[in-house]
């Protein structure tokens, strides 16, 4: 399945992440590997794209991190703040709205799992 | 998820605070682990923030590894590390807090402008040093194109370097030199004693006239010739080698071969003007002898000799050429009173009139402040001091070895040895850029050098008196005030400049005293035509004086008074009070200022003439 980069990825890559985290908290492998497996390796983003986009939606404030040293291997778990819920919301409105103008147009007709 | 050991995922010195993850004991392959710390090292991020990263990266392959991939597997599905390592630093400073990240982007500002500003500076120091500074003309042959020429026989020098060996007086340390300073330490007067031990005695210092009579008509020969021709600018040669020690005559030619010498201005060798000096005392001697013998106008010969030399010796006008020439004509005009007060018989009519035309003979120009040869030495320091742009204008830029010739001026010691150590270089070449920056350029050195030179210059005729009670000039008035800026921004100026402070008061006194003679010769005249002193100056015009003269301190007509047996001209002089005047020490010159002590006025008038029969108030202490 070939993967969605660039511009693209930029804009759905933080609301994916956000997406998920909005189940329950996830760290960073975790992450990556949901990504692809519940979008069908679209959203498979490279792993050193994940990271940065972490630290930069925590520096945001629409998440928040702790680390889990209780397991065999210490986690560092991310969840979504009310900010990020916030976003969220306010982002699945747009990916709507852009899906259904796409539709409309012909160009496509589901893009699954990204957005409810 | 939970746990017992759970804490906040900070790491970064934002909300979360400073606190940095611990780091865990890897269990990652070793390939692993450096993949992660080449990541790690291209944050280039603080150590909590590359703590928290490197804990996250750990976690990350060893969940990896722990699914079942490989270690390549692993590290090729994460993805570039300089790429990684570029976005998490961004990503990191993100993190962090507003004034954290103000203070990162002033630091690399900071970082950045120092950065630039040291460049620049670095920059700056090796364009000085590519530009060092190039003289571009010869101070010696400067002087040279503005001396007099003349045929070889109408060039005094020629015959001074014969006549002053003969006389003794020479920097040589030999029989005839000792002699002539016994004479030169005689009394000087009839029917006194020398002023110290080693003194000639009166009738010693006749005879010695007497002896050499042939070589003073020799001097005054000589004296009248036009041209001085001292070799300022080819050298002393072997042809003078009478009169100076040899190690003098290879310094001048040393100084006129080597033009790669700095400051040669400053090292023209005048060691004629000591030897002129004391002729000016030798004539003075013989002319105190011919009146003493009723032969007034052999005397008159002598003070014209002396009068003569001192014009010869402002050829070129070097500032002390100028004090030595006017100290000369102080030894003429003072010794022309002292014999008019004392052997006044002496003088015929036609003599007195000679000897006030001697007074007059010096050229105003001669006689007021001119710094043709002050200027060319300055100048000279300055292109040795100052790159040249080209246009006028040029940096402050000395070599090491002229940072230790302005250190030797301003320790007072010009010539002595001032070699600097390797260390005092380095630390010359650190600061030369600063310097350049800080220092008056070239342009305005020499600018306010020149504002310097005329304001001083617009006082050239103006009267003791006058220069006295003048605001001071205010071109240096930073300097004088002690403006430590000022005086660091213009060195050059600063070390130099006070040297021509009182050159106009110098040449002032001059041209007073001058005046006098002329005044006490015009007196003794009126009394012989008249058969009694006159009752004013203005009764000498114009028949014995072309105008009326004026007292140089107050600005009004001199004090005169008499009663048939005594009779005064007199200034205020320099206390500018009338004391009705009075013959006290001082009385004797127009600038009577103590010798010892904070220099001040002594409370006394300048006598110009009396004649008492005395000649006691001139050998006053």
């Amino acid at each position: 399945m070939t993967t969605i980069e660039g511009e693209f990825l930029r804009g759905a890559g933080p609301v994916a992440v956000l997406k998920l985290l909005e189940r329950g908290e996830m760290y960073g492998y975790e992450l990556v590997e949901a990504l692809e497996r519940r979008t069908d390796g679209i959203l498979a983003m490279g792993q050193s794209t994940l990271y940065p986009m972490l630290y930069n939606l925590e520096a945001k404030g629409f998440i928040a991190a702790r680390w889990d040293e209780s397991g065999a291997r210490p986690r560092k778990y991310y969840r979504l703040t009310a900010d990020g819920r916030r976003k969220l919301a306010a982002d699945a409105k747009s990916w709507h709205r852009l899906t259904v103008a796409m539709e409309a147009l012909g160009l496509t007709s589901s893009i699954p799992g990204v957005v409810a | 998820m939970s746990g017992a050991k759970i804490h906040d995922g900070g790491g970064n010195p934002g909300a979360s605070g400073h606190r940095g993850r611990s780091p865990h004991p890897s269990t990652l392959p070793p390939e692993v682990d450096g993949f992660i710390e080449q990541v790690i090292r291209g944050t280039r991020l603080r150590k909590a923030e590359r703590d928290d990263v490197r804990a996250e990266l750990t976690s990350h392959f060893a969940e990896a590894l722990a699914s079942g991939a490989s270690a390549a597997a692993a590290m090729a599905s994460y993805g570039d590390p300089k790429d990684s390592a570029r976005a998490l630093r961004a990503a990191a400073i993100a993190k962090r807090s507003a004034i954290d990240r103000a203070f990162g982007r002033a630091l690399v500002a900071t970082g950045w402008t120092v950065g630039v500003v040291v460049g620049a500076y670095v920059l700056f120091a090796l364009y000085l040093a590519a530009n060092a500074p190039r003289p571009s003309f010869d101070p010696i042959e400067r002087v040279a194109e503005r001396l007099p020429v003349a045929p070889p026989d109408q060039v005094a020098w020629a015959s001074y370097r014969k006549i002053l060996p003969a006389l003794g007086l020479t920097g040589h340390q030999d029989g005839a030199n000792a002699t002539a300073d016994r004479i030169d330490a005689g009394p000087g007067w009839p029917g006194r004693k020398p002023t110290d031990e080693a003194g000639a005695t009166w009738d010693e210092q006749v005879a010695w006239c007497d002896t050499h009579s042939a070589d003073l008509a020799r001097l005054r020969a000589a004296s009248a010739l036009p041209v001085l021709g001292f070799p300022y600018a080819t050298g002393l040669t072997e042809l003078d080698a009478a009169l100076f020690e040899q190690g003098v005559i290879e310094q001048s030619q040393a100084l006129i071969r080597d033009k790669d010498r700095p400051w040669r201005a400053f090292g023209i060798m005048l060691p004629h003007l000591a030897s002129v000096r004391q002729c000016a005392r030798v004539l003075a001697l013989d002319a105190t002898v011919a009146a003493s013998r009723g032969q007034g106008a052999a005397a008159v010969d002598d003070l014209a000799a002396i009068v003569a030399m001192s014009m010869q010796v402002q050829q070129p006008r070097f500032l002390i050429c100028d004090l030595v020439a006017v100290a000369m004509r102080a030894v003429a005009a003072q010794r022309a009173v002292m014999l008019l007060e004392a052997m006044p018989d002496a003088f015929t009519d036609a003599d007195l009139a000679r000897l006030q035309a001697v007074m007059r003979s010096v050229p105003a120009e001669l006689a007021m402040l001119e710094l043709w040869g002050e200027r060319i030495g300055f100048e000279d320091a300055v292109q040795w001091v100052y790159s040249d742009d080209g246009d006028g204008d040029g940096f402050f830029n000395p070599t090491t070895e002229n940072v230790s010739m302005l250190s030797s001026i301003d320790a007072g010691s010009l010539g002595s040895d001032n070699t600097m150590s390797s260390m005092q270089s380095v630390m010359v070449s650190l600061v030369r850029p600063g310097a350049a920056i800080w220092m008056a350029g070239r342009k305005d050195m020499m600018d306010f050098y020149d504002r310097w030179c005329e304001e001083l210059t617009a006082r050239r005729d103006w009267t003791l008196g006058t220069l006295a009670t003048a605001a001071p000039t205010q071109t240096d008035a930073p300097l004088r005030a002690g403006d430590a800026v000022f005086k660091s921004r213009y060195l050059l100026a600063a070390l130099l400049l006070p040297a021509i402070d009182k050159a106009n008061t110098v040449l002032a006194a001059d041209r007073a005293q001058r005046e006098a003679v002329d005044v006490a010769a015009a007196c003794v005249r009126f009394r012989r035509a008249k058969g009694a002193w006159p009752t004013s100056v203005a009764a000498l015009v114009p028949a014995y004086l072309p105008s009326t003269p004026v007292d140089p301190w107050s600005g009004k007509a001199p004090g005169i008074k008499g009663d048939g047996a005594t009779f005064l001209v007199w200034s205020v002089g320099e206390d500018m009070v009338d004391q009705g005047g009075d013959l006290s020490a001082g009385s004797q010159s127009p600038r009577a200022r103590q010798t010892s002590g904070p220099e001040r006025a002594m409370a006394c008038d300048w006598v110009w003439f009396a004649p008492t029969g005395s000649v006691d108030r001139w050998f006053q202490e």
